[in-house]
């Protein structure tokens, strides 16, 4: 069995870490990994604001070039759940079409996978901080993944996982939302820095990079000494400590 | 017609915004109403989730067949001895009221609690015609003395505080300054109660009309609308071609949700069945029963398979009350008049899509609508469906456009993306201080600089090359 | 489930709501708390719906009751006057239910002549009589009346409002007080 990694462009650009962590925790479970290498992005940031056009050619490229994976594993639940749910939206060629029949159900956020199909939800780590969790929208809503990164978080050995309060309310990122609507994002975003601020963590963790990027974005104006945290750096970092 | 402005949706935002009052208000309120809801669905439903799944099919059902179970209900209105019109759009309702209302001698007229008469802009229409109107939902009266528009659709007072409303009924009836909710709502009653006694006509919402038997069936907590039901000899219904149910136990089923969806209640306290005009005791004449349904552009999505679920809507709420954005800036900043997530996907059908478009934009997508809407409307779908369609017909600006296309060309040019990446890998240090500036964002936002190695780099050095030595 | 069980159930509910039930078993008992309710609520005027013999017989029992003025239904749709000026000056309407429902703690209330919907709406305090039997599960277990009666209104609890601050406030534009009482025919 071998496993395709899809990392987002986002991450591949901006927060290549969390792209290495997965490598490094699924090669770790003795996983056969591989990148198909000519990968760019699903196109999700096209499709969210209405270019179906430009959301499609991106959705057929990616297809094409993922096209046979046994399994594909991302480290982020939005562009998943756009592989996974929105293609279907997009008028896609024949041959992407079929190609989507197969791989829809083939493609998995990271902790879905560990859990759900490795089975594993201890990965003997260790890590000493307060943590929070933050769940992201479309890992929550799109993918109903909940209680999987709970549980590899809770399992790392020195852990403690705070409740985050309204931990499913959306962080005020929404793509191209956040650059049209710059105000209402900020506020919204501040609101869950406030109620991260009151779990009185040290790190916020979520399964989604653009996520921690806009969290991020406030905490570092207010010189917070919170950090984000994906939550494939932190099993990463664990596993290292162990 | 006095229909919404959504032009200025942006401006409006950026004035609510500054307005941390309202922000507080607003977010209290619809905090209450989530944790009401909650309480209430995992005390008491645990079947839930199968309710939507059912409240769902019944809608479909009924919106694909639409015109059956409309036939079926004008029959059963014929045989009950209810009067129809069914009104194309707002001018022709406002027009149907003003007949009725001259042809039975009426000058004042009390209101419960009508989303689609503030649709039609009712109220200015008769009082243009020289009828005195009175709402008599609290809500939407406190909202009528202020002169403002409602901004929520099931608590269309939600962003004011008590010492507004107090300073409000202290201005506008000399009275005492009280910002107590009890004194407040009592002095309402006795003032509304005159005028319920002295109404000549009643008019009033539906929330159900049922096909079946061709009851109409009107939800509330005030006991508002059974006054303005039961007073007046003339009792005008004013609502939309969406409110068919096909049978009473298809609307005692999303009843079940309806009143936990807006406020947690299992029920409300009034839910009033009517077939037939009251008829007449000793010298009073017998009612009279007329009801108008509202198109105004609904029709054209009975007809669309991709949207029709937007029909769907019951009107609970829910949707505003978990939307982020709606919390953080109330109602009125929509500029429309259904705010919130339900709001942004049906405005653009019955107003033009070029005027209500930015409506679908200002949404983080985010899916809390869809997750509480208890008929299971996909709205953050058609809120992508909206902007698909603003998209086809070329409303978004000339740079967008541009960017996106050449966007597309580095996606879809593996060099090109692979020097773009390069480029912006080598200018990672100069942004390692002072984060990237995007436009916009970085106003109010750090962004991080970019990696000055990609994981396609990484993985080409670490990966790659490791694999070739140990092939050799 | 037993009847036992669905008043326990009907009247829990209704408390929720800020409702009040009382369970009797003969006339004195029903006339010993409803005085009670006559004089904490300081009521004076009585409007009384006689469709039910425990109804009529409270009716009887009452008008020898000086201290409150009494009338029926029946007599004032004979009096021809308008039914609304008869009823604007109650204090306690007193009506016949139709069904109890335990889930809700709802009462279902058909209007007619002999009990028009304004007996349940105008006074500030409302009673409900009812029995045992007519306890029922569920709302939707009365569809069947539902659809054949021409208006029928379900009553959960008094009026209320949480338009201001979403603080509740009872009694806006119907009843401040509803109490319903139910006449448990198994006991006795
Ligand atoms: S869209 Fe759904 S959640 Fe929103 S008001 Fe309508 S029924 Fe309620």
């Amino acid at each position: 069995m071998k496993i395709n990694l899809f990392i987002p462009c986002i991450v591949d650009q901006f927060a290549p870490k969390v792209a290495i962590s997965t490598y490094k925790i699924l090669k770790k479970l003795g996983c056969n990994v591989d990148y198909p290498f000519e990968q760019t992005c699903c196109g999700q940031p096209a499709f969210n604001t209405g270019y179906h056009y430009e959301a499609r050619i991106c959705a057929e490229r990616f297809l094409k070039i993922f096209a046979n994976s046994d399994y594909i594993v991302s480290p982020s639940g939005s562009c998943v759940a756009m592989v996974k749910n929105f293609y279907q939206e997009l008028e896609l060629n024949p041959e992407a079409k079929s190609i989507y029949n197969d791989l829809k159900i083939k493609i998995f956020e990271l902790s879905d996978f560990l859990v759900n199909v490795l089975k594993v939800e201890d990965l003997n780590a260790n890590f000493k901080a307060k943590v929070t969790y933050h769940d992201s929208c479309h890992l929550l809503r799109e993918l109903n993944i909940l209680n999987e990164p709970r549980k590899l978080i809770g399992s790392i050995k020195g852990i403690e996982l705070i409740d985050l309060n309204e931990s499913d309310r959306c962080c005020g990122f929404g793509g191209t939302f956040s650059v049209k609507f710059p105000e209402l994002s900020t506020i919204i975003t501040e609101d869950k820095v406030r109620n991260i601020e009151l779990s009185g963590a040290d790190y916020v963790v979520a399964n989604d990079v653009s996520c921690l990027l806009n969290i991020q974005g406030i905490l570092k104006n207010k010189n917070s000494r919170i950090k984000t945290l994906h939550l494939a750096e932190l099993l990463a970092m664990g596993i290292e400590n162990a | 017609m006095p229909n919404s402005n959504t032009k200025h949706f942006k401006a409006l935002i950026r004035e609510k915004l500054s307005d941390k009052k309202l922000r507080n208000i607003v977010k209290k309120a619809t905090s209450h109403s989530i944790s009401k809801r909650i309480e209430t669905i995992n005390n008491y439903i645990p079947e839930w989730e199968q309710l939507r799944d059912r409240a769902n099919f019944i809608r479909s059902k009924t919106m694909q067949n639409w015109e059956f179970y409309f036939e079926q209900l004008l029959k059963k209105f014929r045989e009950n001895g209810i009067e129809f019109f069914y009104a194309n759009n707002s001018s022709d309702a406002c027009s149907i009221v003003k007949t009725l209302l001259f042809s039975f001698g009426v000058k004042k007229v009390v209101k419960s609690k009508s989303m689609v008469t503030e649709e039609i802009g009712l109220n200015e229409y008769l009082e243009r015609n020289g009828f005195e109107v009175t709402e008599t939902d609290l809500g939407e009266y406190i909202i009528q003395l202020a002169n403002e528009k409602p901004s929520h659709i099931t608590a269309p007072a939600l962003h004011k505080s008590r010492q507004e409303i107090g300073e409000l009924f202290s201005e506008k009836f000399n009275i005492d300054y009280t910002d107590a909710p009890e004194k407040l709502t009592e002095f309402a009653r006795l003032i509304l109660r005159q005028k319920f006694l002295n109404a000549d006509a009643g008019i009033s919402g539906a929330n159900f009309l049922v096909a079946e038997t061709g009851t109409i069936i009107i939800v509330e907590n005030e006991g508002n609308a059974r006054l303005s039901i039961t007073l007046p000899k003339l009792h005008i219904v004013i609502t939309s071609i969406e409110k068919i149910v096909p049978t009473l136990s298809d609307a005692l089923m999303l009843l079940k949700l309806l009143p936990v969806s807006s406020t947690g209640q299992k029920i409300t306290s009034y839910v009033s069945f009517i077939k037939k005009p009251l008829q007449s005791i000793g010298s009073e004449n017998s009612q009279k029963i007329v009801v108008i349904i509202l198109d105004n552009g609904r029709s054209k999505l009975l007809k669309n398979d991709k949207s029709r679920s937007i029909l769907y809507c019951i009107k609970c709420g829910a949707c505003m009350n978990n939307c982020p954005i709606y919390q953080s800036v109330g109602g009125h900043a929509y500029g429309s008049v259904y705010p919130g997530p339900i709001g942004s996907i049906l405005t653009p059908w019955i107003n033009t899509l070029n005027e209500s478009k930015d409506l679908a934009y200002g949404s983080t997508l985010c899916g809390a609508c869809s997750q509480v809407c208890p008929v299971k409307i996909d709205i953050h779908n058609q809120l992508l469906g909206i902007r698909k369609l603003s998209i086809e017909n070329k409303y978004s600006p000339l740079i967008e456009r541009v960017i996106f296309k050449l966007w597309l060309l580095s996606m879809k040019n593996f060099k090109l993306f692979t020097l773009l990446s390069k480029f912006l890998n080598f200018l990672s240090p100069l942004f390692q201080e002072s984060g990237l500036k995007i436009p916009f964002w970085s106003k109010y936002k750090y962004f991080p600089a970019p990696a000055e190695i990609s994981f396609h780099s990484w993985w080409q050095k670490e990966v790659k090359i490791k694999e070739r030595i140990n092939n050799v | 489930m037993s009847k036992k069980i669905l008043i326990e159930k009907f009247k829990s509910e209704l408390i929720k709501v800020n409702g009040d039930c009382f369970v009797f078993k003969n006339l004195s008992e029903a006339l010993k708390e409803l005085k009670s309710i006559i004089a904490k609520e300081k009521i004076k005027n009585i409007a009384i719906s006689t469709k039910t013999d425990i109804a009529k017989s409270i009716f009887d029992e009452l008008k020898k009751d000086s201290s409150v003025t009494i009338e029926s239904v029946e007599e004032l749709n004979k009096t021809n006057s308008i039914l609304k000026d008869n009823l604007k000056n109650i204090d306690l309407g007193i009506s016949c239910a139709d069904f109890l429902v335990a889930e809700t703690g709802s009462v279902i209330l058909k209007s007619s002549t002999d009990e028009p919907r304004l007996l349940s709406l105008l006074p500030e305090s409302h009673i409900v009589i009812s029995t045992s039997e007519q306890i029922i599960e569920r709302l939707e277990d009365a569809v069947d009346f539902l659809s054949i009666e021409n208006w029928v209104t379900v009553i959960t609890g008094p009026s209320r409002t949480a338009d201001i601050e979403k603080v509740l406030v009872t009694g806006v534009h119907g009843p401040k007080k509803l109490y319903v009482f139910i006449n448990d025919i198994e006991i006795s």
